[in-house]
């Protein structure tokens, strides 16, 4: 067998190290900037995630708080009722008031005398009800200025 | 050859490796921005589904809105065929179209409604009951609501079954049970069969003639339709003609015997089960015995005729808006107890009354004293009953009266009529107490899918 430490082939193998040494700094250097422009954009991934998630949970909470109003609208015990259905009824929630949710605060605007068709003209028979849930969104820099979704309808007396 | 041999034969390509770590970089490089991008693609979509689920649950509610408002309307009209007129009979009318929610800009979310009569064959499936024969009139108090609510780009439709509870006078003044003695003290009295406006202004003519007085035609089971000669024997010559309707034959002028008929709309099965269901949504409920009868002056002095405080009065029994004439009628269930002597009054009125609605007495007579207008029907039914118009004031019924007998209590009267009361037929007062809101109802609500 030949000696495999002199054979001209084993040398050129060693000339390469050299140039091993410049492509890993390179290499680095380049993948640094892109992991660190990938890792931004996966950020912003995430706050539009995070952005979605919070929309939704505060959908969600409105239209539970319009759902128990128009449950409390058809029920006939004391003290509820359509009659009964305003802001007295309905306080402000703010932060930190509603179990499990206490990045949210949520507020019910009842309208009586509603315009109603055809008309439109305002009706005693009908209140227009909004419910707004605020929340603040996650941005890359930290928490957002508030925003809210609301939902409305027209309710009538029945 | 060796395996040495073999691994120096890739001399070469391996000499030609030089500058591998790039490439390798520039691909994993490529890949990792793949990934990034695929994940912000799904990422970017996620305030997206988020959107269009709030604006799909925003035109929920606005169509719901728009089920609400079309009930306000139903329960405001007092004839509900006259909302139909030109309805096809699959896509019906348009009733309220992109309409907004109260006072809200209408990016806030608008609802179009359409109005429909249960005349398709399958409709049955829907509502429950059998399907009126036409498009454009409503015979059944049914009809079918289609609400479409819009929120930028995405839209719900609410589909829904509107009912009324319906229920067919044959007379002015109706004796359905087993017996209709009748006393009548006066030449003053007024029994009339023809449409009345309710103002009392004179004839309605968009209301069909009824018999002026109608019996039953299967009771009393001795003597089956034998009441119509009971109360024509109660009338004098004189008196018979201040009975008035539409006739028994047709050939001659509706006055007298020729309107006072039987009649077989009104069944034992057909009152009770109206009964229950009024009573069952009743605004006012009172409980009367012999020991603490239930007697009042001056009911409706407190009406204001907004509907909001009128609903919270107890002595409110309906109201009429002194503004816009809308009217406020009540259900009003006064429940006694049977009285073998027929002599309990399970409700006494005196003073100056005025009512709007429905007004049921169950076991216990009911008795009319002073001035007393009521705009509706006064039902009196049960076992040892009768009403009786004492005199004493202007005593006026627009709608109709039934008393109805159910016991055998020969002697007693079921009816009692002095001074100068009027019972005068009326379609719109009817209407207008049938359409108490309590008794209007929507029911069967579905979702309906895109093109459903």
């Amino acid at each position: 067998m030949r000696n495999l430490v002199t054979s001209p082939r084993f040398r050129a193998l060693r000339d390469r190290s050299g140039f091993t040494v410049a492509e890993v700094l390179a290499a680095v250097g380049i993948l640094g900037v892109a992991l660190g422009a990938l890792l931004t954009a996966m950020g912003w991934g995430v706050t539009d995630v995070d952005a979605a998630r919070r929309s939704t949970i505060a959908l969600f909470l409105a239209e539970q708080r319009m759902e128990q109003i128009k449950a409390f609208a058809m029920n006939t015990a004391p003290n509820t009722g359509w009659g009964n259905v305003d802001a007295a009824h309905f306080p402000a929630e703010a932060y930190g008031t509603m179990a499990g949710y206490g990045d949210y605060r949520r507020t019910v605007v009842v309208t009586p005398n509603a315009l109603i068709p055809p008309g439109p003209a305002a009706s005693p028979f009908a209140k227009q009800i909004e419910v707004w849930v605020y929340y603040r969104p996650v941005k890359p820099s930290g928490l957002g200025p508030e925003t809210a979704v609301s939902v409305s309808t027209v309710s009538v007396w029945r | 050859m060796t395996s040495s041999d073999t691994a120096l034969r890739h001399g070469p390509r391996l000499a030609n490796q030089r500058g591998i770590v790039l490439p390798l970089t520039l691909m994993i490089m490529m890949v990792l921005a793949s990934l990034t991008v695929a994940m912000l693609s799904i990422s970017g979509f996620e305030p997206l589904i988020s959107q269009n689920l709030a604006d799909a649950t925003k035109a929920r509610f606005a169509a719901e809105a728009g089920i609400d408002a079309a009930f306000n309307r139903l329960a405001g009209a007092t004839n509900w065929t006259t909302l139909l007129a030109n309805a096809d009979a699959n896509t019906g009318v348009l009733l309220f179209a992109t309409a907004p929610m109260g006072s809200l800009p209408a990016g806030r979310g608008t609802y179009t409604v359409r109005l429909r009569n249960d005349s398709l064959a399958g409709d049955p499936t829907i509502t429950g009951v059998t399907a009126d024969p036409n498009a454009t009139a409503d015979d059944n108090g049914v009809l079918i609501v289609t609400s479409t609510g819009q929120v930028a780009g995405a839209t719900k439709t609410v589909r829904v079954v509107m009912k009324r509870l319906n229920f067919l006078f044959p007379a002015a003044l109706n004796f359905p049970g087993n017996e209709a003695e009748t006393l009548v003290d006066t030449s003053a009295f007024e029994v009339d069969g023809r449409g009345w406006k309710m103002d009392g202004s004179g004839l309605d003519a968009s209301c069909a003639p009824v018999f002026g007085i109608s019996v039953s035609t299967m009771l009393p089971t001795t003597n089956a339709g034998g009441n119509e000669a009971v109360v024509e024997s109660a009338l004098s010559g004189n008196q018979k003609n201040n009975v008035l309707g539409k006739a028994q034959n047709p050939a001659q002028a509706g006055i007298a015997e020729n309107t006072i008929a039987p009649d077989p709309t009104l069944t034992p099965q057909y009152i009770q089960s109206f009964i229950d269901k009024a009573k069952a949504v009743a605004d006012i409920t009172l409980d009367s015995t012999q020991a603490n009868p239930v007697s009042f002056n001056n009911i409706g002095s407190s009406c204001t005729g907004d509907p909001t405080h009128d609903a919270a009065d107890g002595n409110c029994w309906g109201s009429k808006n002194p503004t816009t004439g809308e009217i406020n009628p009540k259900v009003v269930y006064i429940k006694g107890e049977a009285d073998p002597t027929s002599m309990f009054h399970a409700l006494t009125l005196g003073g100056t009354t005025t009512g709007y609605g429905i007004l049921i007495v169950e076991d216990g007579d009911m008795i009319v004293n002073g001035n007393f207008g009521w705009y509706g029907p006064i039902i009196v039914t049960g076992k040892w009953v009768g009403i009786g118009f004492m005199g004493g004031g202007n005593q006026s019924v627009y709608g109709a009266v039934i008393s109805n007998e159910t016991a055998s209590d020969p002697g007693f009267y079921e009816g009692y009529l002095n001074g100068n009361a009027k019972i005068r037929y009326s379609c719109e007062a009817l209407n207008a107490a049938l359409n108490a809101r309590k008794l209007v109802s929507a029911t069967n609500w579905k979702d309906l899918a895109p093109g459903e």
